[in-house]
């Protein structure tokens, strides 16, 4: 769905919800609706980065209805605590720019070597691309996958010994086994 | 002129022959005669200052007798020897009395300060009980302070002897005591006076108006702005209120980050 039709929850029109609480119970409750809240918009809208430095142009963190944002230090409590449970990572030094990760690597692993494993796809080599926009794959829910969340995941299947990289200038492919 | 003057003082002598001259004063005219009676003037007040001085050695001398007495009192409660006769209390207070000293609570008159901030301490929770419960039950320590010389008049309270005094009022089982918000505010409040249960009326008072500013709580309770930050924070204390912190100002909502049912 697009940003415009997602649905948010009562917290978001709620002013407190964007000051980060010092009391200790409501900050945790009030982080874990965060979570969940970064967590399904990303996948109900399909999205695998996110800049902070683009926040404050960002609906999920900037609710101008009540004129309430994030301020950077919150985003960056809400993102470290993702990373806790391996749902987001930074992906350069300064940790402005982040992938979020609504399903886990090994969530994602699982997903992709099942149906691969049940089309039958094993032992023959699929470009990613194939993988994640071809027509099979339409109805998946690792489809559209970003290049680079998805190179990650292989990674972890080729830890596993379940598939091979195959990455060159031209083409990106990958061999399951 | 020499001649003039001459005749003049010839005069003066005959004309006051016939009475007792008056002792300082010489008949004179002119300037001189103003600038004599100048003189005259200064030397009398001279003379009277003497004089007064000298009623000032004989009160210092009973000063030092009062001195020895009172010193000798306190020496021998100190080493709690003997017992202070009925009639060395009697002349001592007999000279405070003389001394326009009715009987104050002051430094002077105990031997150590933890009698005296003790006094001190029922004085002040006397003066200040009855303000202070009709506040609300809490009243700042300058607030109090302010009071509590007001009612002294004279013989004012300097702040630490006022700290002091109120740091021991809980110790006293006196009906009130000191209180030392996280913030640093030091507060004198009702020992009935119970943390929890601000809180509790405070969140009331937060889902009745939605929401509440510090300024808008201290206008609604009628006390000062500080207390009223301080009702918000202990009331954020007990999770029973979240903080909304934006460019708008601090205020405070019922917290429904913790309570509100999904």
């Amino acid at each position: 769905m697009s940003e415009e039709q997602y649905e948010w929850p009562w917290q978001y029109s709620f002013p407190p919800f964007f000051t980060l609480q010092p009391h200790a119970e409501t900050r945790a409750r009030q982080i874990s609706v965060w979570r969940n809240l970064v967590l399904d918009y990303f996948r109900g809208t399909k999205q695998y980065t996110l800049d902070i430095r683009e926040a404050s142009r960002q609906s999920l963190f900037c609710n101008t209805a009540i004129n309430r944002k994030l301020d950077t230090e919150f985003i960056l409590a809400i993102l470290s605590d993702l990373q806790r449970t391996q749902n987001a990572a930074p992906i350069d030094k300064q940790r402005h720019r982040w992938e979020i990760y609504w399903h886990t690597l090994e969530e994602w692993a699982n997903m992709i070597y099942n149906y691969v494993s049940s089309s039958g796809a094993t032992n023959s080599v699929l470009t990613l691309f194939e993988l994640t926009q071809g027509d099979d794959v339409q109805s998946e829910e690792f489809c559209g996958l970003d290049t680079d969340v998805l190179i990650k995941v292989l990674r972890v299947l080729e830890n596993e010994r379940k598939c091979e990289l195959m990455l060159f200038d031209d083409q990106q492919g990958v061999k399951f086994f | 002129m020499q001649k003039k003057r001459w005749e003049a003082s010839q005069t003066s002598p005959t004309a006051s022959a016939s009475k007792p001259p008056p002792p300082n004063i010489k008949l004179r005219t002119g300037i001189v005669g103003i600038e004599r009676s100048i003189q005259e003037k200064q030397k009398q007040t001279d003379e009277s200052i003497s004089l007064a001085f000298q009623d000032l050695s004989k009160l210092m001398v009973m000063a030092k007798d009062m001195v020895h007495l009172s010193q000798n009192i306190s020496t021998k409660i100190r080493e709690k020897q003997g017992d202070i006769t009925e009639d060395e209390t009697v002349r001592f207070k007999s000279y405070l009395l003389s001394l326009g000293i009715e009987d104050p609570v002051t430094r002077d008159a105990y031997k150590s300060d933890n009698q005296y901030y003790r006094s001190l301490a029922k004085q002040i929770s006397e003066i200040v009980h009855t303000p202070i419960t009709e506040v609300g039950g809490m009243m700042t320590l300058t607030d109090v302070y302010c009071r509590v010389n007001r009612a002294r008049g004279l013989e004012l309270l300097s702040p630490e002897d006022l700290l002091n005094a109120c740091r021991l009022m809980e110790s006293l089982d006196l009906p009130l005591k000191l209180y030392l918000f996280e913030s640093g505010v030091m507060v004198l409040q009702l020992v009935t006076l119970n943390d929890e249960s601000i809180a509790d009326s405070t969140a009331e008072l937060l889902e009745e108006k939605g929401s509440l500013s510090s300024e808008e709580l201290a206008q609604f309770l009628g006390i000062s702005v500080m207390l009223a930050k301080e009702r918000l924070l202990t009331t954020e204390k007990f999770g029973k209120s979240c903080r909304d912190d934006s460019t708008e100002g601090l205020r405070f909502y019922p917290n429904w980050i913790l309570n509100r049912e999904e």
